[in-house]
């Protein structure tokens, strides 16, 4: 019975979308709401910014859970702040890791992205939901705060004029004087158009077609009669862990970004750091 | 030949050959972190970690592919 009533929720999903555009993702209740209710201009401002909703929805359940978790300060936490408190210090162990002690100012930053990329990936898994990170808007906004914040830690941590310098390419001779131009073309290309972009692609990549997937498989499902249910859960199984590790990806990669624009000669071997952030 | 036949052609080929280039590069990283944790069982957690992360990296030009093929689809 339910099944039934999930084809044809499917299918008027696939149908309603044809008529505005091909369906690639799985229905969620907005879009539902918008086939109940073609003509009501609140659910068109919400189909319209319904990447918004979920992600708000998102946001909302992290700080619910935070607020949850923070209330009854133990010394001896149970449930709901021991779980939080296992997350907390396992994010905070591998953004020490690899800054050092001194990244601990990181981890405010990179475990709220880690946990926010997690539950927006997740949340196009639980039915009538949608993952917000499978387009590219959200996936952008979460990559050009990230750039921002790096680059606003690179100038706080090394000051502006070194800074610049490092941006110039560290000119020491009169070739590197004549070189500025090449390299700060370089490096601004570098840090202010790749880094965006392949954070953000990649996971935009990666999330929707994780949800086209589960789309294609739900059509399937419909076609042939529940007969491809094992390829279906084989995808659910995928998409689960990989977007676990996506959202690490992220993170890491975010703590990387940090790692090469902190200062270097807190590290001791200043030759080898420089030679890594020349590489990159 | 028009531009929506070789649109129709030059995608899926496209996406083939960048996955057959991701699944040689997969093949390699995945084969010298098993050399190094047959080399190091102790250390197995840290090389998963750190091969996880390279094979995320290697896997998104594919999929960098795919949004190509996604965004061309339309054209065809």
């Amino acid at each position: 019975m339910q099944e039934h009533e999930v084809a044809t929720t499917v299918h008027e999903a696939a149908s309603h979308g044809a008529s505005h555009s091909e369906a690639h993702e799985l229905p969620n209740f907005i879009t539902a709401l918008s086939d109940l209710l073609p003509n009501s201009p609140w659910v068109d401002f919400l189909h319209h910014w319904e990447n918004a909703v979920f992600s708000l929805i998102a946001c909302f359940l992290i700080a619910f859970v935070a607020i949850r978790a923070a209330r009854k300060g133990q010394i001896i936490p149970q449930g709901i702040q021991n779980f939080c408190e296992f997350v907390v210090e396992a994010v905070d162990g591998f953004v020490t890791g690899i800054l050092g002690e001194k990244g601990r100012d990181h981890v405010p930053f990179l475990g709220t992205v880690f946990i926010y990329i997690l539950l927006m990936n997740w949340s196009g898994l639980v039915p009538f939901m949608k993952s917000p990170t499978s387009s590219w808007s959200t996936t952008l906004a979460l990559a050009l705060t990230t750039m921002v914040y790096v680059q606003a830690t690179g100038i706080k941590e090394q000051g502006l004029g070194h800074y610049l310098k490092h941006m110039a390419g560290n000119p020491s001779n009169l070739f590197g004087i004549v070189l500025i131009p090449l390299m700060l073309v370089i490096n601004l290309t570098i840090e202010f158009v790749a880094v965006p972009l392949s954070l953000s692609l990649r996971l935009f990549a990666n999330v929707s077609s994780e949800d086209r997937l589960l789309f294609k498989f739900a059509e399937l499902n419909v076609l042939f009669k529940g007969l491809p249910f094992f390829f279906q859960l084989f995808a659910n199984v995928l998409a689960i862990a990989f977007s676990v590790v996506q959202a690490f990806v992220f993170m890491l990669l975010s703590t990387v970004y940090i790692s090469l624009i902190l200062p270097h000669d807190q590290h001791g071997h200043e030759e080898h750091e420089h030679a890594v952030a020349h590489a990159h | 030949m028009d531009s929506h036949s070789v649109l129709a052609l030059a995608l899926p080929l496209g996406l083939a050959l960048t996955a057959v280039g991701s699944a040689l590069a997969l093949g390699k990283a995945v084969a010298a972190a098993m050399d190094a944790t047959a080399r190091q069982p102790e250390a197995s957690t840290k090389i998963l970690v750190n091969m996880m992360a390279g094979c995320a990296l290697i896997e998104a030009l594919t999929l960098y592919s795919l949004v190509f093929g996604f965004s061309l689809m339309g054209k065809i």
